[in-house]
Parts: structure tokens; C-alpha cells; sequence
């Protein structure tokens, strides 16, 4: 098996993995009303590791997956949300964040918020008026505690999303910034 | 070099991308949930059904434990207390299994209330949500029990919902108090007829129009209307009227409604096997 076959097998396996949690336990543990965005979270991780090309298309996929579980907005709305979201975070990445421990949670904090805010905003566009219905006071929070709760768990997902992505050519000149990420996120490889 | 190459393909592929998924929008948007991508979620639903029944009792004791730790003497106070009722209903069973007999016959003829001869299905609830913009519950029965799209959905409290979204095992439920939902409301003191809306959650619902000269006290009942091609039938308690504002001048009362069921936390409820034309 070919190593980039391989890291498509485990990222997928990742993913469904975090399907699996966002549909079961994931919504029981809620602060204020609001849960995580695992789908999401890998997004912006993937993205981090592997570059917009990585990041748009998990996102799409992450994205779809979580359409496939609701049921009051058309599928392919999150698609198109977390793709743009996957894209953006990947761009930036290389071109303006820096190296560091910080880098996880707070890109997961800011792109989750706006993964948040572009929901409401692309769903208005295709008529779901239904999502301002609480109000902008009401998405800031929502926007707010997703990203808070998403920057929580951002650094072992990223480990895990690099483990996955090892490998991928989606983003060959990213290989450099993939096995820094890997060697900082796993000591075994320090040794 | 490395700056035209990153310039040019993700973009490429960005664009494939966000056009599929707005492709699917307007498929999914155009058969209003039907066709093609609502067979494709039903499918899915069915498919991850067991995998997620799984998750769930291997992590629910392990959430659990962390609860029962943090309330263990509560806990222990509580299980001396259910043994000592155990006893004491063992002695009792022995003379109540005729009673219980009797009891089960009434109980067939007579069952919720406000449910009369419409055939129900019960379902044990299994999850909440994933989204932070939708209120829904998954329910453990479908279509192979005879659950259809928005079939109402009560408990012993009263109206929770309706059936969104069905495949072969599992069912959605949207609640009441998701911002798509509306039904129509009559107050029982008066008669009144009214359209309340969900607007999301922990939030009351409200009431549309209510005219200044209608008389709203907090605390009256608000039953389904079951007005002609009403999409519920009449009579199921839906809600009590928790706040009413009226300023003078305007021509209309600001109403909130709380919802008589206990949505926070549902076990089990009724699926009632009604369609508007029947």
C-alpha cells in the first residue's frame, strides 16, 4: 500500500471516527445550550497540517458527513461552509501564522467562530431565515463557545490529523511543515 | 516556483468544490428534502445506526461514573433507601399481580388522555442534536414500525414534537422549540385561536397576533387547535402562557408559552400514527 493510500485511509478513518462522537456523546456534554464542532475542529486541523488543497477537501467531506445528520438545513450547506473554512485556514497558515504551541488552539478558536458565523451567513443566503432566529447576540455566543471549547481539544486532534495525514502529496511543499508538526506532536520520533 | 504552484491548484480545487456543494443545495433545497438526498440521509442514518447505539453503551458508563462519583454519598443514602422500598414491594407484588392484571386492561382502554383512538408507537429516545442550530431528538423506531414524516410526537406531558425525518430504525424528531416549528394553539379559557412559533433553544415560544383585545392571563393552557388540515390533532396540551406584554397604543400583545412537557429531558415518548386526512 502506497504511503499516500494509507494516510487517505487513516484521515478518513478519523473522520468517521469523529462523526461517530458528534452524533453519540459529543452533544450530551453542553456549556450553555452549545456543544463542540468535532467535523469542524478536523477541518481547521487538517488545514494546519496539510495546506488549503488538504483543507478544502476534508473540510467538503467533514462538511457533507455532517449534513447527512441534519435535518433541517439542505445537504451540502456545512459542505460548503467548512470547505471555504478548510481553504482559508490552509492559506494563512502559509503564509502568516507562525510556529508554536499556541498555533492549534487559537487558529481553532478564531476559524471554528467563523466556521460558526459563515453557517449562519451562507444559510440566510439560500433561504434558512430559521438560523437568526436567536438573534445576534445569541450566534456571537454560539460562534464564541465553539470556538472555546473547539481550542480545548485542538492540540490532540491536530496530532492525531498529522499522524492521519503523514504522507498525503496533496500538499507536497507542506512536507517540511507536516514532518515538523509530526516530530513536535510525537516524542517517540524525537528519540 | 513553490508561490504559482500553491497559487493555482487548491484554488482550482476550492472552486470544484464549493460548486458541488451548492449544486447539492439547490438539489436538496428544490426536492424540499425529499428525493434523492433524503433517501441518501436516510441511508446513512440506517447504515450508522448500530455503530452509534454502540458508542453509546460503551461510553455511557464512563460518563456515568464521573456523575456518580461526584455524588457518591448522595448515591449510597439513596441505595439504602431503594432496597429498603424493594422489600417492601416484593412483599406487595405477590398480592398486586391481580391488581396489576385489572390495572393493564384500563390502562389499554384507556391510555393518555388526550391521545383517544389514535394508534401510537413508543420509542425510547437516543440522542440529542448534533448541531448547536437545531432542537431534535433521534428516536429508536422508523418506518419498519410504522413511523411516518410528521407524525406527531407527545409524551404524558403533552406535545413535543413532530417526525422530520424517517428511515428504516430511527426517526427525528424536531421539537417544538426548534426555530422552524410552528402550530396552531387555542387558549383553553377562551377558546382563542393562535400560531406559536419555536425560536430556538432554551428559549420560550412565542404567540403570533395576538390581538390587544384578547384576554391572555400568565398561567392559561394552550391546547392544539386541530383546525381544518391541521397538522395535529385537537386537543393535545401544548403549552402555558408564561409572559404577556402589552403596552398601550399598540395593537398587539407580546406572548411567550412554556412548553408543558419536560423537553430537557425526554426517555421515552409517543409517536401517534395521525395524518391530517385521516
Amino acid at each position: 500500500m502506497s504511503p499516500e493510500v494509507a494516510a487517505r485511509i487513516r484521515l478518513a478513518g478519523l473522520l468517521v471516527l469523529a462523526l461517530l462522537l458528534q452524533t453519540t456523546v459529543v452533544p450530551d456534554v453542553r456549556v450553555l445550550g452549545t456543544c463542540a464542532d468535532l467535523m469542524l475542529l478536523c477541518t481547521v486541523c487538517a488545514a494546519l497540517v496539510g495546506g488549503p488543497e488538504l483543507g478544502g477537501l476534508v473540510g467538503f467531506i467533514a462538511g457533507l458527513m455532517t449534513d447527512l445528520f441534519l435535518t433541517t438545513t439542505p445537504l451540502g450547506l456545512t459542505a460548503l461552509v467548512f470547505s471555504v473554512i478548510g481553504y482559508a485556514v490552509g492559506s494563512i497558515r502559509r503564509t502568516m501564522l507562525q510556529e508554536g504551541w499556541l498555533l492549534a488552539p487559537a487558529t481553532a478558536f478564531v476559524a471554528s467562530s467563523a466556521g460558526v458565523v459563515l453557517f449562519v451567513v451562507a444559510g440566510v443566503m439560500v433561504g434558512q431565515s430559521q438560523l437568526t432566529r436567536m438573534g445576534p447576540v445569541g450566534i456571537a455566543k454560539t460562534a464564541m463557545l465553539v470556538g472555546l471549547m473547539n481550542a480545548v481539544i485542538a492540540a490532540p486532534v491536530c496530532r492525531l490529523i498529522g499522524w492521519a495525514a503523514a504522507g498525503t502529496r496533496r500538499a507536497p511543499e507542506a512536507s517540511a511543515e507536516i514532518s515538523s508538526i509530526a516530530a513536535r506532536h510525537s516524542p517517540r520520533r524525537l528519540r | 516556483m513553490a508561490v504559482y504552484r500553491r497559487s493555482s491548484r487548491p484554488r482550482f480545487v476550492l472552486l470544484l468544490l464549493v460548486l458541488t456543494a451548492i449544486t447539492l443545495v439547490t438539489v436538496d433545497t428544490r426536492g424540499s428534502g425529499g428525493g434523492i438526498t433524503g433517501s441518501v440521509r436516510a441511508g446513512a442514518h440506517d447504515v450508522f445506526a448500530p455503530v452509534q447505539s454502540a458508542t453509546h453503551a460503551v461510553l455511557r458508563p464512563i460518563g456515568d461514573f464521573f456523575t456518580g462519583a461526584l455524588r457518591y454519598g448522595s448515591l449510597k443514602k439513596e441505595n439504602s433507601q431503594l432496597r429498603d422500598q424493594l422489600a417492601q414491594a416484593r412483599g406487595q407484588a405477590l398480592q398486586a399481580s391481580d391488581a396489576q392484571r385489572q390495572l393493564q386492561i384500563i390502562a389499554e382502554q384507556n391510555q393518555l388522555p388526550f391521545v383517544g383512538s389514535i394508534p401510537t408507537v413508543t420509542a425510547q429516545v437516543i440522542d440529542t442534536s448534533s448541531s448547536n442550530f437545531e432542537m431534535s431528538i433521534q428516536i429508536n423506531r422508523g418506518t419498519a414500525n410504522g413511523i411516518a414524516v410528521s407524525m406527531p410526537v407527545v409524551t404524558g406531558g403533552g406535545l413535543v414534537g413532530r417526525v422530520a425525518q424517517v428511515s428504516a430504525h430511527r426517526a427525528t424528531v424536531l421539537l417544538l422549540t426548534d426555530p422552524t416549528f410552528s402550530v396552531g394553539l387555542r387558549l383553553t379559557t377562551n377558546g382563542a385561536v393562535f400560531v406559536a412559533d419555536g425560536q430556538g433553544q432554551g428559549k420560550p415560544l412565542t404567540l403570533e397576533l395576538v390581538d390587544a383585545n384578547t384576554k391572555v392571563n400568565v398561567g392559561d393552557k394552550l391546547v392544539t387547535s386541530g383546525l381544518n388540515l391541521a397538522e395535529y390533532p385537537k386537543d393535545i396540551p401544548v403549552a402555558t402562557v408564561r409572559t404577556v406584554q402589552s403596552q398601550p397604543g399598540q395593537l398587539q400583545q407580546q406572548v411567550t408559552i412554556t412548553p408543558t412537557a419536560d423537553l430537557s429531558r425526554l426517555e421515552y415518548v409517543r409517536v401517534l400514527q395521525w395524518s391530517p386526512q385521516s
